[in-house]
């Protein structure tokens, strides 16, 4: 279970162009999710099929019964939670990349041509690299966050339906081939059942923590229009917030250079 | 086992650390996490396979197990190390944030000053000696600012943030403690569960009585001596690195202390010399530099007055003697003072290139004036007390 590293690196990019409590929600889920699959999940499940044991020498009885009791194995089922958890975030980052490479366009463009011909300003990223998540970029994001919550519900819903959240050690089976009814017992049922119980409140946690950050988003997108409200001096104090002001500063200190250097 | 991001996150975390701290990092990533991966592994590999219960019942070596080893050893170790660095962890996000925030806001004014006035910071910094290239390097200038940013933002990332005293700088020193009792709660919590989960020792042999076995089954362990002493090593590496954390927390506590009473210390000295206080800050570096140079010039070629003056000290005659020495002190400083005077003199014509700010120069030259009156002051101080 080590083939982390592609979909780590992926994450890893975005992490730059979230909000902080989106940072902090991807740090759960690589520390406490990947991780702990990773390294401890794994020993605990490896052993599942073979471990288990059933009280009739029916040949056939124990596959069919192993296959009846765990349709899908938990580590299979927490590797898709991640993968489907993450997906939104991925197509957001599409996005992000897609606008840094249109805004290094404008860029260049701006470069070469004269002031006048320049139509398009960089919107979202400034000289630095650093991109502000707002316009369509913020609603891309917020599109992925609920969506993130959507799976993350269906996906603990779906967990409690297949198999509740404690394992029993004994598992009663009547199907076919086996003779009339049998009891089968599988392996290490109380240490499953705390990892359940930790990839459970895992689970919770980043849930809570998407819906404090649609809350923070919408909250702090509020507390922004509000203050575009407000008269010029206040704006004028800070004049990174529009495109046009930054075009000016960028002229003003290009005169302070020439100034000095004379 | 997939401990490469860990390792990564604690190799970044060690930037941000005091010297203890970057203790505790070893001794975990060696002790801890090594010893869990490699041990573990294949001590623990074969712990249900060869659990083997005197009973030929289906099912019963499985419950018997289960109720063994509720949560196996190994997993135990995983979850301690992982939840005992989420406060370090947790700790190094903010900082970062922090961090990258702080410079965000120093760095547009740095921008502007280096624009403004190139010329005149890279006068000072260099010796008046290199200040004849000044007027070749300046169309250089305004180029390498802008190759500077991109460097700049790389390095910053880079920059280490470690030890007490630039974590105190960076405002970061409330929260380091903090995450340091978390994790120090966290290290006795883990403590206290191992205790009551496992005990000391292994025992080889299980009594089970648990359905469906049948009455009273005897269980036997594999390698229980191994496991036993796995289990003491890391109660030890757990208590080690608890010290540490406590360790780690006394040590900012006594750096703290120690720091106010150096303060309290620098200002009572400094109380009595106000004028020095005044002059010092407006001084560019690269006076000191050249004054320095002077001063061991003049030392140099005085060696021999020196010498012979310290020769007189060897033997202890009457106060005489004493006078004596201080006089030679007194010439001594006044022949530092002659030089310095010749050197400034000298020095005008070399930075006199137009672009040498001329204001940089009159609050040079008003340094000079003040450090030699300092030192004649020094020198009767010293005959005073003679």
């Amino acid at each position: 279970m080590g083939e982390w590293g592609f979909l780590s690196s992926l994450l890893d990019k975005v992490q730059s162009h979230s909000s902080v409590i989106g940072k902090v929600w991807l740090s759960v889920l690589f520390i406490f999710r990947i991780m702990v699959l990773g390294a401890g999940a794994d020993k605990v499940w490896g052993d599942e099929q073979s471990s288990m044991i059933c009280n009739t020498k029916q040949p056939g009885c124990k596959n069919v019964c192993y296959d009846h009791a765990f349709p899908i194995s938990h580590i299979r089922f927490w590797v898709l939670q991640i993968i489907f958890v993450s997906t939104p975030t991925l197509i957001y980052l599409g996005h992000v990349l897609h606008v840094i490479h249109k805004e290094n366009k404008i860029r260049e463009h701006m470069q070469t041509h004269s002031r006048s011909e320049v139509v398009k300003v960089p919107k979202y990223s400034n000289e630095k690299g650093q991109v502000k998540i707002k316009g369509d970029l913020l609603g891309t994001y917020m599109t992925s966050i609920f969506f993130r919550i959507l799976l993350e519900v269906a996906f603990i819903v779906g967990q409690y339906y297949l198999y509740g959240f404690v394992m029993d050690p004994r598992i009663v089976c009547s199907r076919a081939p086996c003779p009339f009814t049998v009891e089968c017992y599988m392996s290490r049922p109380t240490e499953k059942t705390i990892f359940i119980i930790f990839m459970l409140a895992v689970s919770c946690v980043s849930l809570l923590l998407n819906v404090a950050e649609i809350f923070y988003l919408v909250c702090s997108r509020s507390a922004r229009r509000k203050f575009k409200r407000l008269p010029s001096p206040t704006s004028a104090i800070q004049p990174r917030f529009s495109g046009d002001s930054l075009v000016k500063n960028e002229k003003l200190s290009l005169h302070d250079a020439s100034h000095s250097t004379a | 086992m997939s401990w490469s991001f860990l390792t990564r996150l604690l190799d970044e975390i060690s930037n941000h650390s005091t010297f203890v701290g970057k203790i505790w990092l070893t001794v975990l990533i060696i002790f801890r996490i090594v010893l869990t991966a490699v041990g573990g592994e294949t001590i623990y590999y074969d712990e249900q396979s060869k659990f083997i219960c005197n009973t030929q019942q289906p099912g019963c070596e499985n419950v018997c197990y289960d109720a063994f080893a509720p949560l196996s050893h190994v997993r135990f170790w995983i979850f301690q190390v992982i939840l005992i660095t989420t406060p370090t962890i947790m700790y190094l996000g903010f900082a970062m944030h922090k961090i990258a925030r702080m410079e965000d806001g120093e760095y547009r004014p740095v921008r502007n000053q280096k624009k403004r006035m190139p010329i005149v910071s890279r006068g000072a910094v260099r010796d008046y000696e290199e200040a004849e290239d000044n007027g070749e390097e300046d169309p250089m200038i305004a180029e390498e600012i802008e190759q500077d940013k991109p460097d700049k933002a790389e390095k910053s990332s880079e920059k280490k943030h470690d030890g007490r005293r630039r974590i105190l700088r960076d405002g970061l020193m409330k929260v380091y403690v903090c995450q340091l009792l978390w994790r120090s709660a966290f290290e006795v919590a883990f403590l206290f569960g191992q205790y009551i989960l496992y005990g000391f020792e292994v025992i080889p042999s299980y009594i089970c009585t648990r359905s469906p076995c049948p009455h009273t089954v005897d269980c036997f362990v594999s390698r229980p001596t191994e496991k036993t002493i796995f289990l003491l090593v890391m109660y030890v590496v757990s208590f080690l690195c608890l010290l540490l954390t406590i360790f780690e927390i006394i040590h900012l506590g006594v750096g703290g202390i120690r720091d106010t009473f150096r303060r309290r210390a620098t200002l009572a000295s400094r109380a009595p010399r106000p004028s020095s206080s005044r002059a010092m800050p407006t001084a560019p570096p690269g006076y000191h530099a050249t004054m320095k140079k002077e001063k061991l010039k003049g030392e140099l070629r005085d060696s021999p007055m020196g010498d012979s003056g310290r020769e007189s000290f060897g033997d202890e005659g009457p106060s005489s003697r004493e006078l004596e020495r201080l006089r030679r002190h007194l010439k001594l400083a006044q022949q530092h003072l002659d030089l310095a005077y010749q050197a400034e003199e000298g020095s005008p014509s070399r930075s006199s290139s137009p672009e040498v700010n001329t204001a940089a120069q009159t609050a040079a030259e008003q340094n000079r004036l003040n450090f030699a009156q300092e030192k004649q002051g020094e020198a009767s101080e010293k005959g005073i007390h003679a």
